[in-house]
């Protein structure tokens, strides 16, 4: 350590007088743009919300969209093809209820013969 | 310091886990080369803002503290370039009577100001943020033997300046 260390220390200690930390992390990360895992968009949630929204009212019975939703998927359940079906009935022959076996969805390919 | 990392970039948390431990030497550099001490707060947080955004260019060929630190001073130099030359300085001495510096620091103010800019970076990366010549090196991409010999030669240059301080 020179001479001149402790003095030059002192004087510029008034010149530029220590901070006291006040930092604020979340500030730096505004500035550069990045924003902490877990936290999501204004508008990425107002699109989740919207998303959510749409397929409550497609879903939705009392508009009638639901049938006409899965149809455009694939199948509709009153048009299910009954396989086999057969009475239940108990033990001293009254009825009971049905049995039945359905297909929602049947295919037929032609190899060309 | 020294610890170096085995892969290219560097993570948020460990840019974070500097700025909290050594955020008030950071603003204390940046106030002494802007020579305004409300910028220099902005300044720390431009620049670890742009070290934030390029964190994955930074390479493990020296310490992040250095990288950091190049980044604050390089902030801090931009900035004071931008500001007017008629500009006064603004509010750079914290005097707790806030009358300004005493006669002796205003000698001292004048004698830094004539120094050839990296003599004034190493007295500040000395004095104010407290890094040894291997820190001072990194950060200013210079061998520590020149560190010291700068800082020789800024210590004669400020001894003939600053009669007072070799009395």
């Amino acid at each position: 350590m020179s001479e001149i260390d402790a003095p030059l220390r002192a004087r510029l200690d008034e010149l530029v007088p220590p901070f006291t930390a006040d930092g604020d992390w979340s500030d730096v990360l505004r500035r550069a743009g990045v924003r902490r895992a877990g936290t999501s968009s204004p508008r990425l949630a107002a699109a989740a919300a919207a998303l959510a929204a749409a397929v409550a009212l497609l879903a939705s019975p009392a508009l009638g969209l639901g049938d006409r939703l899965r149809a455009l998927v694939g199948a509709d359940a009153r048009d299910d093809i009954a396989l086999f079906r057969a009475r239940l009935a108990s033990a001293a022959g009254t009825r009971a209820g049905t049995f039945t076996v359905a297909s929602a969805c049947s295919r037929a390919r032609f190899d060309g013969h | 310091m020294r610890r170096r990392r085995d892969r290219a970039g560097a993570a948020l948390g460990e840019i974070e886990a500097v700025y909290r431990s050594r955020l008030a030497d950071f603003q204390r550099v940046a106030a002494a080369i802007t020579g305004d001490r409300e910028a220099a707060r902005d300044v720390v947080q431009d620049a670890f803002a742009a070290a934030v955004r390029s964190r994955r260019q930074f390479r493990n060929d020296g310490p992040l503290e250095a990288w950091l630190w190049r980044t604050v001073v390089n902030t801090a130099r931009t900035h004071r370039a931008r500001r007017p030359p008629e500009e006064p300085r603004r509010d750079v001495y914290g005097g707790a009577n806030g009358t300004g510096p005493e006669a002796g620091s205003a000698e001292l103010e004048i004698a830094l100001s004539v120094l050839p800019e990296r003599q004034r970076l190493v007295v500040f990366l000395r004095y104010y943020a407290d890094l040894d010549y291997r820190a001072i090196a990194d950060v200013l991409a210079i061998s520590p033997g020149t560190v010291g010999a700068t800082l020789h030669a800024a210590h004669a240059a400020v001894r003939r300046s600053c009669k007072e301080m070799v009395r």
